[in-house]
């Protein structure tokens, strides 16, 4: 009984090691836009080297052209990122939808962020009717609205 | 008599599926909150066997303890068919989870930590039913078992919590929160509660019917 114990804590002990560890990576899966300047500028985020992004897009920013889509990822504190995209996009993917945006920066980083995968991201808030921001405050306490971030 | 009546509980699960499956489609609502639309009704399949899958796995933990404690045979068996039906259960939350990651993301996998700790859990219901189909009446291989059974069990508030803890992909819980009520219509909340009723039915029928038929195994 001792030793099944014994056994079973240094298992489970094992196990959160190996999680908490592998998780570390996919802990921050994605940077907020506010961040990437403060982490571009501590050095923890090179050029060429790829990460992911996330927040909303900022309505009215985006421009499609025959070579792919340019667009403003923002934040609820004001970090804005430019992103360039050239592939398909989700179907849900539309303005003041959250996104998270997975590419690089140039050498030239800081200025356009080269995204060569979009995710969507959605709250979880569920309703059938449309709600704006301070509806969805209203009725649900808090939460991310699509369509419109005001 | 009572055998008649245990063949006829899967077929009748079976049709309640396909009546709730119709329901849903007549009666839900289609989303507005978040522009997802009919895409919102992988919801009420996910959720209930993320739910399932949850608690299956605990209960069988649950037995699994008893029987470590008590070493009574009946308590491994009982919590080796709860196991089983764990694990298929998460198998089908990880597939259902992955359509619906697919048309509302755009993606069918992403290494989140919640993605990555549900796939985690389903490994170890998965290692779980390897030891003990190796190992079949010897008491190391039930004990074994059993411990991987308790470790999944522990896994589960890890997996829960995920979303919470770490910034995912996944949207985070809209109904077993913190604080606050749960962040959905009351009317789709009452549709993902009849959907989790015929799971977890499925999830208790497969249980009775493998413990009446596996009295000798």
């Amino acid at each position: 009984m001792k030793r099944t114990i014994y056994s079973l804590s240094l298992a489970f002990i094992a196990i959160v090691w190996l999680v908490f560890s592998g998780l570390k990576e996919a802990s921050l899966f994605f940077y907020f836009p506010i961040e990437v300047n403060t982490e571009i500028k501590a050095g923890e985020i090179e050029p060429q080297e790829r990460i992911r992004i996330g927040g909303f897009v900022s309505p009215g920013s985006i421009e499609t052209s025959e070579e792919g889509i340019l667009f403003t990822l923002k934040d609820d504190e004001n970090g804005l990122v430019e992103v360039w995209y050239t592939g398909i996009l989700p179907d849900m993917f539309a303005e003041g939808q959250g996104a998270v945006v997975e590419g690089v920066f140039d050498n030239d980083i800081d200025w356009v962020f080269f995204a060569d995968a979009i995710f969507v991201k959605h709250g979880e808030e569920y309703s059938k009717e449309h709600l704006d921001k301070s509806e969805m405050k209203e009725k649900f306490g808090s939460g991310i609205p699509s369509g419109t971030i005001e | 008599m009572k055998n008649q009546s245990k063949k006829w509980i899967l077929p009748a699960w079976f049709i309640t599926l396909i009546l709730v499956d119709f329901g849903i489609l007549y009666w839900s609502p289609p989303d507005a909150a978040q522009n997802m639309g009919t895409r919102v009704y992988m919801m009420y399949m996910h959720v209930p066997f993320a739910w399932t899958s949850f608690l299956m796995t605990v209960l069988g933990a649950l037995a699994a303890g008893i029987y470590l404690w008590k070493k009574e045979n009946d308590w491994e068996r009982t919590s080796r068919a709860i196991i089983e039906v764990a694990a298929v259960s998460a198998f089908l939350t990880l597939m259902t989870g992955s359509v619906w990651g697919k048309i509302t993301w755009g993606t069918w996998w992403v290494w989140d930590a919640r993605l990555t700790t549900m796939l985690i859990l389903f490994l170890l219901l998965c290692a779980y039913l390897i030891v003990r189909d190796m190992h079949g009446s010897s008491y190391e291989g039930k004990k074994t078992g059993s411990i991987i059974a308790v470790i999944a069990a522990l896994n589960v508030p890890i997996v829960h919590l995920s979303v919470n803890y770490w910034r995912t992909l996944h949207q985070g819980s809209t109904i077993f929160r913190q604080e606050g009520p749960p962040k959905i219509d009351s009317d789709m909340f009452v549709i993902l509660l009849t959907c989790f009723g015929v799971v977890l039915w499925w999830a208790f029928s497969c249980v009775k019917l493998r413990l009446s038929g596996s009295k000798n195994g």
